[in-house]
């Protein structure tokens, strides 16, 4: 991809979705700033999630799927003819709902990413994988037990991992869904300690149904509903002054 | 369980030691001590209980009862001065001189096995590869109804399809265009003369056979790999065939090895079509053209004139026992591999 003069680093126009003939987004505008966090709120089912699988394009797997309108990514269309997906989805990382760590080592599963994308210097995925556990402040709790397979470690621990395997790739953006919903609160403020952290490197997009989480962690904020996207603002405008009904019923706990 | 067994041995610790037999003798009792406190729906539950017990605990009985009778049938070979442990290499085979070697037939047997586990590996994970991560799903449903079937067909079937079909290629096409290649003729493999009934053939049906079994067990192993982390590996950048070979494969690995281990105790166990193609020669074979004589072939053919000959027909169940004994070790050491790597994805 060349680079293009941009403002923001993601750029939604008029973006809409479907699964088959079911629309899912209707005409989304917005824009996610350079080392900010952004929180997409909304009830369950309101297409929070299809929202950001659209960013990286990993709804590309669905056959049903079709979208219409622009997403600029660093000024390109990642719609547009020529634009590779796999580039792509290496330059926005995501962490998942669930933590899925691969069946391998912490190392291996860290090293997964730099692999695929042709490092293989011995010394340099050592430094890599020690750095992106760092970041995602795991380091010390895992660093005599390297070799031991991801999937055993605790379900907070396996969700850091999951986002150390994400930041290997070093990723300007990262998506993350819901990324602390199957934690315990412990574990969870943990993992948001972390997001608040990795803004100073990272854009991060956060999908959460949680509003103290969003007020917590979050700049701006998205509010979906049906589709819509009802809401788009500094998160403490939207929390503390909510212009729509819907936005107010939704914080207020009436609807979700 | 565990927690009843750490209290015994915990009593243990503090009373006097007990004898190891007063200790067995208290196991035994203690179901029906049980038993006898027990209300009416606990009594219910013991009889369950033992009930699931006899299904479980007479599988392994069998085994067992196999194996002795075995040993007790070919005891007489192994302890007798024609024959003695070291048939199990002697290569020459002949009742009639009391030479009872069975080298050759396990040389037979392992040739065919390798050549078919060597095939029908690589490309039923290939297929299971294919119907999993690539095939559209309209597609996969009848083609994996066609692989079951093709394992249900009867093996005495494989064989006289193989005869007419697999033989005549050996012989006509297959062995004059390697012969006649000067890139493949030197090849110590490809030598001999042959009437197409050879190692090969019989490694290449059986092949045919274990494919459904290997694309089966390996597909159901694929699939069930959760789709997340297929999105893990997308989202990572990689493409469709790094995220099917790097993370799915090595997923389901473990599956897979279940698929090549069920696969291994049929090619040494599998007789009938084997008995038809492979010519059935005493002889090691040297190149895949040979033909070779395999442990159940030579079992299945001489068992009807042994009978009234001691000394042959406890050779014959030596084979058998031989037979069991490889299979087991197969099965051992394909286990132990499985744990293990199970153990370092994690899942136990």
């Amino acid at each position: 991809m060349s680079t293009q003069e941009y403002t923001n680093v993601i750029e939604v126009e008029n973006l809409s979705t479907w699964f088959g003939s079911c629309k899912i987004l209707k005409e989304i505008s917005c824009y996610f700033e350079d080392n900010s966090v952004t929180a997409i709120m909304g009830p369950s089912g309101c297409g929070k999630s299809t929202f950001l699988r659209t960013l990286n394009r990993l709804n590309d797997l669905v056959p049903s799927f079709r979208q219409k309108g622009i997403v600029r990514f660093m000024g390109e269309n990642i719609y547009g003819q020529g634009a590779s997906v796999y580039d792509l989805r290496k330059r926005i990382g995501m962490v998942f709902q669930k933590p899925n760590p691969f069946p391998m080592s912490i190392y291996d599963n860290i090293a997964y990413g730099p692999k695929l994308h042709g490092l293989n210097d011995k010394d340099e995925l050592d430094k890599l994988v020690e750095g992106s556990l760092k970041k995602a402040a795991l380091w010390d709790e895992v660093k005599d037990e390297l070799d031991k397979p991801g999937p055993n470690l605790s379900g907070g621990q396996q969700q850091r991992l999951c986002i150390a395997r994400a930041l290997s790739v070093n990723p300007p953006v990262l998506l993350m869904d819901e990324p602390v919903s199957s934690l315990d609160p412990i574990s969870a403020s943990k993992i948001e300690e972390l997001i608040t952290d990795l803004k100073k490197d990272y854009t991060i997009i956060l999908v959460t149904h949680n509003v103290q989480q969003a007020f917590r962690v979050s700049d701006q904020a998205a509010f979906l509903y049906l589709g819509e996207l009802v809401e788009f603002d500094r998160t403490k405008r939207i929390l503390e002054a909510p212009a729509d009904e819907r936005t107010e019923a939704f914080i207020t706990g009436r609807i979700g | 369980m565990n927690q009843e067994a750490d209290s015994t041995s915990m009593n243990t610790m503090d009373e006097k030691p007990k004898h190891l037999m007063t200790m067995i003798l208290e196991k035994l009792k203690r179901p029906f001590i049980e038993f006898r406190d027990a209300d009416t729906p606990g009594r219910i539950d013991f009889f369950g209980r033992i009930g699931l017990a006899i299904p479980a605990l007479a599988s392994t009985l069998v085994i067992i009862l196999i194996l002795t009778f075995l040993w007790y049938e070919s005891a007489p070979i192994f302890t007798s001065p024609e024959g003695g442990p070291g048939i199990i290499i002697g290569p020459t085979w002949d009742p009639n001189r009391n030479l009872y070697g069975i080298g050759v037939f396990i040389a037979g047997s392992l040739a065919c096995a390798a050549i078919a586990i060597g095939l029908a590996v690589p490309l039923g994970i290939g297929g299971a590869i294919f119907l999993s991560e690539y095939c559209p799903n309209r597609l996969r449903v009848p083609l994996r109804m066609i692989v079951e079937m093709m394992a249900a067909i009867p093996s005495i079937v494989y064989g006289l399809w193989a005869l007419l079909v697999i033989v005549p290629f050996i012989e006509k096409s297959f062995a004059p265009a390697v012969q006649n290649n000067i890139l493949f003729s030197w090849m110590p493999w490809f030598q001999g003369s042959t009437n197409g009934l050879s190692v090969l053939a019989g490694g290449l049906i059986l092949t045919i056979m274990l494919l459904p079994t290997v694309v089966a067990i390996s597909n159901d192993a694929l699939q069930s790999v959760p789709m997340n982390l297929r999105e893990a590996s997308y989202a990572l950048g990689a493409t469709r065939s790094e995220t099917a070979r790097r993370i799915v494969m090595s997923a389901a690995l473990p599956g897979i090895g279940a698929a090549v281990v069920l696969s291994l105790g049929r090619a040494v166990g599998e007789t009938m079509a084997v008995l038809m193609v492979t010519g059935n020669s005493l002889q090691v074979p040297y190149s895949l053209f040979d033909p070779t004589y395999v442990m159940t072939s030579i079992i299945t053919n001489q068992l009807g004139y042994a009978f009234i000959f001691p000394l042959w027909r406890s050779a014959l169940f030596a084979v058998g026992l031989i037979l069991l004994i490889m299979s087991i070790f197969f099965t051992i050491t394909a286990k132990i591999l499985i744990r293990w790597g199970m153990k370092t994805r994690g899942y136990v």
